[in-house]
């Protein structure tokens, strides 16, 4: 049936303030860039829908607030993610050192059963300006040792790879739906034990 | 069909030019009647052929409307209607629309009674087989049965599907209800599709989240004239947005009669898979069961459901007794509940003594068994009653005995391969019911009482009244009079009651109470004691004693024909 073919993505943008989530969320959704910095309260969302091998998808995007002192959405917040994209900016090391702190972050809240194999993504934004300040190198090394994190880099204001980086964050947590749809098909009925049950002991009884 | 419909078109285009110059009323309103002459001929065509033919339960609930609503059929139009009073202009365009709309229904309809019917045909050449192949048939049913179920659930009606949060249209609904897991992804939502209210649903889900953060949990938001009430149940979060006058007590029952929906889908059990993986989309394990959704919410206005008891129909004891007596016989191992129901209400209940099936089951139940797609075929489901056991299934075979007055017979076991067994307790029914000709009698006394009014009763002023009898949870009421048959005015009516029910039980430790209202709209009396509840409801210019008389005539009326309006003893095997 149709509605099995739909599948709603939850995806988490995480990063420090400025590097520009709330901008590749725009471009990505509405194609739209502006140069002014406003700060995200609490978070936005925003909806895509999309197409991935004949599958129907919605990305249902979550961007936070960078800052510090919106940091309170907290644990019930992230729960259910099927996605997290760590942004930092191309021209910040300080911004790419601190995803660490990100990923560590967000596992810790959002508890996944399997933190090894969690999807993320990593986006160096804002590659229109310049030579970036992180090499290349180093964010390859460290994706690889978080368990080959898939790396783009991207320019919201020019619309550089950005698609492109969705496109691969959707694949990425359909790649981990496909691994707990064991429940699909038809729901495991867990009557069997229960009935059993509940007939001895009704049994006994009335009939 | 094309060419009349291109002709109506051209009218109305010219009727619209018309109107917009401004130039020639009196056509314009001749037009319109003409209209409307039209439209009444079509609806006595689509009346016969409702008859004829089984059809949609929505339009079935309206036809009794179709003198003071011509042309509203569906449950939202008079939220329309008022804007259309407004807008005289749009008002042509809209019918056409609607006529169109309405065409392009019947074909629809008409395509789904031709696929019913050869599914039907198919039912049937398989039932025969059965009866030679037996046990290989049933495995091949239970194949089946999935894709057939996901079938008739899919149809759901899709009037409000391509809405989004920007229109107007989803804006202006006077009641939303959003279910969505601890995640923020949708489960349901009664207007709009899922994929357009995505990013709004992770409100609410924000929302909870930020309140449970803070060691808190979320009940009710007011916002100037809306008031948005959290129900949070395990992993799902319900939330109601409402504009109408009700309370948050009796919004937060309707909450859970909606997660009471989806746990008779999926039991505790299937939702409890949320706890350890929250990001799982449970529309998948529910699939396409909205349509009993919808129809929930729409029976939640009913009287039934406001004063927490069980519909019964009136019959003749002795035929209700026969009833009894066919049912008593389908007594079998696995067997747990047998009823014998209609959409209007239930003829009678036969249940073992241990574990009787509570009020809110049986109401998730009616919901279930009413569904049209159920109708030319025998159904059989697994389910889960919440009260009854809300991790177990149990097994449901459904069968409309009586297609013309859509009797049905359910039978409730705990064997889940009891298909066959339940299919010849089934056939005894049948069997036993038509040989002495009581199935035409029910039939036939439905179809009598089918339109009984309150006029019936001939007591002055009397306007509508509800009859509960509390020692065994049964209601009894009519056919409003006017204006209630208007379906705005039975709104306003079924909010009257639920505000004066709550107001009166708020006090549990008062046994009996008597309260009265006026309005420039109505006068209501009301008189709970610890035997039944009566709410009666007269026209404005009546004096206190006269309404009080009227109140006391009633309650002489139902004493009197008592033995045909309750079934006072439900039987146990």
């Amino acid at each position: 049936m149709s509605i099995r073919n739909k599948a709603l993505l939850k995806i988490i943008i995480l990063g420090d303030s400025g590097v520009g989530k709330t901008s590749l969320m725009n471009r990505y959704v509405k194609n739209k860039f502006t140069n002014q910095y406003k700060a995200t309260i609490g978070a936005d969302f925003l909806s895509k829908e999309i197409t991935i091998d004949d599958r129907s998808v919605t990305m249902q995007i979550w961007d936070t607030a960078g800052q510090e002192r919106f940091q309170s959405l907290g644990v019930s917040f992230y729960r259910g993610a099927d996605c997290c994209v760590l942004v930092y900016d191309t021209n910040s090391p300080q911004t790419f050192e601190n995803l660490e702190s990100w990923r560590d972050e967000f596992l810790i809240q959002s508890s996944p059963q399997d933190p090894e194999k969690f999807p993320f993504v990593v986006i160096g934004n804002k590659i229109d300006m310049g030579e970036p300040a992180v090499s290349q190198k180093t964010v390859h090394t460290w994706c690889q040792s978080k368990g080959n994190i898939p790396f783009f880099f991207t320019s919201a204001k020019e619309s550089q790879n950005v698609t492109e980086a969705f496109t691969a964050i959707a694949q990425n947590a359909l790649k981990e739906e496909k691994t707990y749809n064991y429940y699909g098909g038809d729901i495991v009925i867990p009557d069997e034990d229960e009935d059993e049950e509940e007939e001895e002991r009704q049994q006994g009884g009335c009939c | 069909m094309t060419t009349l419909n291109e002709q109506q078109i051209n009218e109305n285009k010219d009727s619209e030019n018309t109107s917009s110059l401004g130039i020639n009323k009196d056509q314009i309103q001749e037009e319109k009647k003409e209209n409307e002459n039209e439209k009444q001929e079509e609806e006595k065509q689509e009346k016969k052929k409702e008859i004829e033919k089984e059809n949609i339960n929505n339009r079935e609930i309206e036809k009794e409307n179709e003198e003071q609503e011509k042309g509203n059929h569906e449950n939202e139009k008079e939220e329309q209607e008022e804007e259309k009073q407004e807008e005289e202009k749009k008002e042509e365009k809209q019918e056409e629309q609607e006529k169109e709309e309405e065409e392009k229904e019947k074909e629809k309809e008409e395509e789904e009674k031709e696929e019913e019917e050869k599914e039907k045909e198919e039912e049937e050449e398989e039932d025969l087989s059965s009866v030679q192949v037996g046990e290989e048939d049933l495995k091949k049913k239970a194949e089946n049965f999935n894709q057939q179920i996901s079938q008739f659930r899919g149809r759901r009606y899709q009037k409000h599907e391509e809405e989004g949060i920007h229109d107007e249209k989803w804006r202006n609904h006077k009641k939303h209800y959003l279910v969505l897991t601890q995640a923020g992804k949708p489960i349901y939502t009664r207007y709009g599709s899922d994929s357009k209210l995505s990013s709004f649903i992770c409100v609410p889900q924000a929302l909870v989240a930020f309140v449970i953060d803070l060691g808190d949990e979320i009940k009710c938001l007011k916002a100037d004239k809306h008031n948005i009430v959290f129900d949070i149940r395990g992993p799902i979060i319900l939330v109601c947005v409402s504009k109408l006058d009700e309370s948050t007590e009796q919004i937060k029952k309707q909450l859970k009669y909606l997660h009471s929906q989806i746990i008779f889908f999926l039991s505790i059990r299937g939702t409890e898979m949320l706890n350890d993986r929250p990001h799982l989309d449970l529309r998948s394990y529910l699939g396409g069961t909205t349509k009993f959704f919808d129809s929930l919410i729409h029976r939640m206005n009913s009287y039934d459901f406001i004063t927490d008891s069980i519909k019964y129909l009136k019959l003749k004891p002795s035929i209700r007794e026969k009833v009894a007596s066919a049912l008593r016989e389908t007594k079998f191992k696995f067997l747990r509940f047998a009823i014998l129901l209609t959409d209007s209400g239930i003829i009678h209940l036969t249940q073992t003594k241990k574990k009787p099936i509570s009020t809110h089951d049986l109401f998730l139940l009616q919901n279930f068994s009413q569904d049209p797609a159920f109708r030319p075929n025998e159904i059989w489901s697994p389910l889960c009653l919440p009260d009854y056991n809300s991790k177990a299934f149990v097994h449901a075979y459904l069968n409309y005995i009586d297609k013309k007055q859509k009797i049905c017979l359910l039978l409730i076991s705990l064997d889940p391969t009891g298909f066959m067994d339940l299919k010849t307790q089934s056939e005894k029914v049948v069997k036993t019911l038509t040989q002495d000709g009581t199935l035409d009698k029910i039939s036939h006394t439905l179809e009598k009482t089918e339109s009984l009014s309150v006029k019936s009763l001939k007591i002055k002023k009397l306007r509508h009244f509800i009859y509960k009898n509390r020692e065994n949870n049964q209601c009894f009421t009519m056919k409003p009079a006017l204006p209630y048959t208007l379906k705005s005015e039975r709104k306003r009516l079924y909010t009257l009651y639920k505000t004066t029910r709550s107001g009166l039980l708020l006090d549990s430790k008062i046994q009996n109470k008597q309260y009265s209202s006026t309005s420039e709209k109505e006068v209501l009396i009301a008189t709970i004691t610890d035997d039944y509840e009566l709410y009666t409801v007269f026209h404005p210019l009546i004096s206190k004693n006269e309404a009080i008389e009227g109140e006391v005539q009633v309650l002489n009326w139902i004493k009197k024909n008592e033995e045909s309006l309750f079934s006072h003893n439900i039987q146990f095997w």
